[in-house]
């Protein structure tokens, strides 16, 4: 095959390719409508078949040709709607069409594949149907006869061309015998207007008199012509001659691989005229191959077929471009950072002239003081000609900013877009599964129906050929595995057809792509067991275990609780390579579930693959960057605030945001970095021998704190001297909160540096074990920095969120509990009651001397440190009983000083009982009176408590009353 | 009875040497980032004109003792299967190179030295410290024992 002829095929495949691809959905629509489909599907589906044998005919692959030649008399008999659709029809169909997709993906074997499987299948169709419903006759009658020893290049005169192109094209060539009524003769020649109605159906090739039969004739006294056209036509032998109006006893078949012999034979032997033949041959079917390209698609956008190979440069080069703007942008600030850098620039001008004068020894004369002058002088007016040089150098450099600012909105475009080229809409992966659930379904007898949702949603190209496998997997599992057989389905009250939904969305950054089955749901127990059989864990183990680390076990490696292995799943071997495969694209598992009620299976995937947007952070004096995307917020806890907010759970320290317990990881402990700090006084590093922040002795106070914040500069607060290291900003703690999947961890790091856009390289084998790194960077200054990868921290840290959402769940409880539990003092005043008052009420308890109490009126005051403060005895305000009297050999008085807004004043007691935490209720119902909130029972005694406000309301009245 | 050409360079005492259609270039005075957590006989990363290069310092891999980094010390950059698939190396060539751009670090560079086939013995049971998985062979030299590096080996991921 000559080089033209090969590119040829290539292309020819690739069409053919995308042909068959789109035959497939929509035979399976086929099968759902039935006859209800429309007609222009079916047409769709016949074009497409048609194209594909007309193309590869003019190569003579006489399998390709065949099969497809047999599945389009079928498809043009379900069109004549002379067949029913079966499901056993659209599985021959669908097989037929697998045969031949396989064929053209190894076309250089295709004539060495047997395809008798595929065409008796359908042949089983081809025989009439007695459901047929035209009044055509019987199919043998209308079927011409294949003509011999026609001999097109002898009697009639046609270009070869015509008839390669005929032949390209698909047309059949047909030699037709026509009477006409016209005398025609040599001088007199039939022209091609007289088979003007044929047109539509074909091309005329040739008309030429019949001399023999004309000659015959001329004894029978017929008048007119006896023609012999030559016509090429798609039309199929059974169908030309009810087209024409011509019986077919008129038209002969002509045999197209005869005429292709005796075209090859010829151009063998005219080596030279044939090759710019060929040439002119090649030409002339490329541009047809694309004119049909043109014709049949004008609703598709233009677009361009291009190598991936290029548009993987394409992405290089933009990654490099997107590094080059890095150092451009870092270089050019620090070079502006030199030349404001002025004040250096001065000193250094008056050291080297004073170094100068210095040699001269003339320093100490009369004279020498004056040169100093002059000196100091001179150097003044050299720096501000300097100065004023720089200047103009400074306003040219600023002309630079708006064209380095283009340079850089530039570059983030070019990138942007180069990256959207590479992005394919995710139907072309969804595209495959309608068939493997119909097929997987049949195969085990379930009704199962799949919806696909999000198809619009686009990925990276190679992200798209990495998810095919594992989708499959996921897709084949629900069907055998998730959805249960009808019988048991109807027993469980569920739809007898199962439905598996297969959703593709964007969220938060990531692009989600869903598995959702209303299937048996995992069943844990099984898992477990499973699990303890293997001896992946302990019995014991196994019962402490949270239902999302039991499906953790599915994803493992040669983990099955199938009973038998089916072909299609069942040997553990799946779902490991799943979790591989999803994890080498960056992205994430997740699998919830609900026993009987089905199975959801996400995935997460970052968008792009090259160039990131990420926050460079430094611990331990090294730099990392850690992606945008799993960022959720920053958080920056002062030194004085760390003993408050971080709390220890179990082993591990959270801290507390807004309600919820976040786990904290130190950066440098995961990289097992010894820990450091800054002494500053000596400003040295120093190990860090504390383990924990919690472990703080003493608090530092928040207005040290502040005052180191509200200093305008930093540097000179810690000249200044800062002695405590603990109330040092230095020692506050930054937290980056990372989310993966559905949960967030704080990761604590030295400093946040700033945000960049960073290209992603790729790390080689021997650093993917470490498991923490997704990548690496060059950044501006060419310094190679490692990209975080926070699932691989969360592993390495072995982070259990669950025993986390139960730690927040109790201290949530706590907190109620505490709410409903209050702490009461019982005293007695000398009555017969029990009075209590809340704790939270009382300020002071103390002993005052009697000799202290001075009575003013009926009013009892009270000396009290410095002050006098009125004295009440509760008795006076209270429905009680009469207060037993006093033994005057009491020296001391006990009072009680409560919590007040108004004027402090002081409450008689005579014993204190007890202090007791109780959250007893307080009813209400039968001692309601000023002064008493209610009444309540404790240590089995009724106790009355005390409505201090009130109280103390009143007694406030009656003391300032007093005053008037 | 073939001649091959090997790139030979010292790593403490010894004499080493590897295919040098398998080299790619040798940089000297390089900056190697650590990466934190990985093996102890990953050196680190190194930036090469906009590609990270991985370095290995062979020395620790194959039981020498780790070398200090002084002036002398070079990076040989070996080229990648890839590379070399597209330069129609033989395949037992591709077969020693990996998919990774991978450097290793060298104390000093040697001359590259051409032996006949035949010359190749096999290692002397008495070099214990460096594990024969690591030497293909050794070629008595004029004044040197040349080991010929087992490179695929010393690039192994375990």
């Amino acid at each position: 095959m000559s080089l033209q002829d090969k590119e040829l095929l290539t292309e020819l495949i690739s069409e053919s390719q995308e042909h068959l691809s789109n035959i497939e959905p929509l035979l399976l629509e086929l099968e759902q409508k039935g006859e209800n489909i429309e007609d222009e599907k079916i047409n769709s589906i016949f074009r497409a078949v048609h194209s594909i044998k007309g193309g590869f005919g003019f190569f003579g692959l006489k399998n390709i040709i065949d099969l497809s030649h047999t599945i389009e008399n079928i498809l043009s008999k379900i069109r004549d709607k002379k067949l029913k659709i079966t499901v056993e029809l659209i599985d021959a169909i669908l097989k037929g069409i697998d045969k031949l997709t396989y064929l053209i993906n190894n076309i250089d074997e295709s004539e060495n594949i047997s395809i008798e499987e595929e065409l008796q299948r359908l042949s089983i169709f081809t025989q009439d149907n007695p459901k047929a419903n035209n009044t055509l006759q019987d199919k043998k009658d209308t079927l011409v006869k294949q003509g011999d020893n026609i001999d097109i290049f002898g009697k009639h005169n046609i270009s070869k061309q015509k008839i390669i192109d005929a032949l390209k094209e698909g047309k059949l060539l047909y030699q037709i015998n026509v009477y006409h009524k016209t005398k025609f003769n040599e001088e007199n020649l039939p022209s091609a207007d007289l088979f003007k109605e044929w047109e539509s159906l074909g091309d005329v090739l040739d008309i030429l008199v019949d001399k023999e039969k004309n000659s015959a004739q001329k004894e029978s006294s017929k008048e007119g012509t006896n023609l012999s056209v030559i016509f090429a036509t798609v039309l199929e032998p059974d169908l030309i001659s009810q087209a024409l109006n011509i019986s077919q006893e008129q038209i002969y078949l002509i045999d197209s691989q005869k005429i292709k012999q005796e075209l090859k034979l010829a151009a063998n032997n005219k080596n030279t005229t044939d090759s710019t033949a060929e040439k002119s041959n090649s030409k002339t079917i490329k541009k047809d191959l694309i004119n049909k390209e043109a014709t049949s698609d004008t609703f598709k956008e233009d677009s361009l077929r291009v190598r991936i190979s290029l548009l993987n440069q394409l992405m290089n080069l933009a990654g490099e471009l997107v590094l080059s703007r890095n150092q451009l942008l870092q270089n050019f600030g620090n070079t502006i950072d030199k030349y404001i850098n002025t004040n250096n620039l001065f000193n250094i001008i008056h050291n080297e002239l004073n170094k100068t004068f210095s040699h001269f020894s003339i320093k100490n004369t009369v004279n020498g003081k004056e040169l100093e002058n002059i000196l100091k002088k001179e150097s003044e007016n050299l720096f501000k000609n300097i100065l004023s040089a720089l200047k103009i150098k400074l306003s040219e450099i600023s002309e630079l900013y708006p064209i380095i600012q283009n340079i850089d909105q530039v570059t983030s475009l070019l990138q942007e877009n180069i990256m959207q080229t590479r992005l394919q809409p995710i139907s072309i992966l969804f595209s495959k599964f309608p068939r493997i659930v119909r097929d997987l379904a049949k195969k085990c007898n379930k009704n199962i129906t799949l919806i696909t949702e999000g198809q619009d949603v686009e990925l990276d190209k190679s992200i798209i050929e990495l998810l095919s496998d594992p989708l499959t997997h996921l897709i084949r599992n629900s069907v055998d595995h998730g959805i249960e057989d009808p019988q048991t389905r109807k027993k469980l009250g569920k739809n007898e057809t199962g439905q598996i939904i297969l959703k593709a969305f964007h969220e938060s950054g990531k692009v989600n792509i869903q598995i959702i089955d209303d299937g048996a749901g995992i069943n844990t127990q099984k898992v477990k067991d499973k699990a303890i059989q293997k001896g992946l864990v302990s019995k014991e183990q196994a019962e402490k275990l949270n239902d999302s680390e039991i499906y953790q076990f599915i994803l493992l490696p040669g983990f099955s609780t199938a009973e038998k292995v089916s072909d299609i799943s069942g040997r553990g071997v799946g779902m490991d390579v799943v979790k591989t495969n999803i994890e080498k694209l960056g992205g994430t598992i997740d699998i919830s579930s609900a026993i009987n009620k089905g199975t959801t299976i996400t995935l997460q995937l970052p968008l792009t693959l090259a160039i990131i947007s990420a926050l460079i952070i430094k611990t331990e004096e090294r730099l990392f960057a850690i992606p945008q995307v799993s960022i959720e917020e920053l958080v920056l806890v002062r030194s004085h605030e760390i003993t408050k907010k971080i709390e220890r759970i179990g082993n591990s320290e959270v801290y507390r945001l807004r309600g919820k317990l976040l786990p904290l990881v130190r950066l440098a402990n995961i990289l097992k970095i010894p820990a450091t700090y800054i002494d500053p006084q000596t400003k040295e590093r120093k190990i860090d021998r504390r383990l924990r922040w919690s472990d703080r002795r003493g608090v530092a106070k928040e207005e040290d704190e502040l005052d180191t914040l509200n200093t305008q500069n930093l540097t000179e607060n810690r000249r200044k001297g800062e002695k405590d290291r603990r109330k040092h900003i230095i020692n506050s703690l930054k937290i980056i909160v990372l989310r993966v999947g559905e949960n967030l961890f704080g990761l604590v790091v030295d400093e946040v540096i700033n945000s960049e856009e960073i290209v992603v390289k790729p790390i080689s084998s021997y650093l993917k074990q470490c498991g923490c790194y997704a990548g690496a960077t060059i950044m501006g200054d060419g310094r190679v920095i490692m990209i975080i990868d926070p699932n691989g921290i969360v592993k390495i840290a072995e982070l259990k969120f669950t025993d986390l959402k139960k730690e927040e769940e109790k201290s949530k409880l706590k907190e109620k509990i505490k709410e409903d539990f209050k702490e009461y003092l019982i005293i007695d005043i000398g009555t017969q009651e029990r009075l209590a008052l809340e704790l939270s009420c009382l300020s002071r308890i103390d002993k005052v001397e009697i000799s202290h109490i001075e009575q003013v009126g009926t009013k009892e005051f009270v000396r009290y440190s410095d002050l006098s403060i009125p004295l009440i005895r509760l008795h006076n305000y209270l429905p009680l009983s009469a207060p037993q009297p006093q033994t005057d050999s009491k020296k001391h008085q006990m009072i009680i000083i409560p919590k007040t807004e108004y004027n402090v004043i002081g409450i008689a007691v005579e014993k204190l009982f007890d202090i007791v935490k109780t959250n007893v209720k307080i009813q209400q119902d039968y001692i309601k009176t000023n002064g008493i909130t209610g009444s309540t029972i404790i240590n089995n005694k009724l106790v009355l408590i005390l409505d201090i406000n009130e109280i103390l309301f009143r007694a406030q009245k009656e003391f300032s009353n007093e005053g008037k | 009875m073939a001649e091959l050409q090997y790139a030979s360079f010292f790593i403490k005492d010894f004499l080493f040497g590897i295919n040098v259609v398998l080299v790619r270039e040798i940089i000297t005075n390089a900056q190697i980032t650590q990466v934190d957590l990985s093996k102890d006989y990953i050196c680190g990363l190194m930036n090469l004109r906009g590609q990270i290069v991985t370095i290995i310092d062979p020395s620790i891999k194959i039981g020498i003792g780790g070398t200090n980094t002084s002036a002398k010390t070079k990076y040989i950059i070996l080229k990648t299967s890839k590379e070399l698939q597209s330069k129609g190396a033989d395949n037992n060539i591709i077969q020693q190179s990996v998919e990774d751009i991978v450097g290793i670090k060298i104390d000093d560079i040697g001359d590259i030295i051409t032996i006949d086939s035949k010359e190749i013995e096999l290692p002397p049971a008495n070099i214990t410290e460096v594990d024969s998985k690591y030497i293909v062979g050794v070629v008595k030299l004029k004044e040197k024992l040349f080991l010929l590096l087992n490179i695929k080996n010393v690039l192994n991921t375990d």
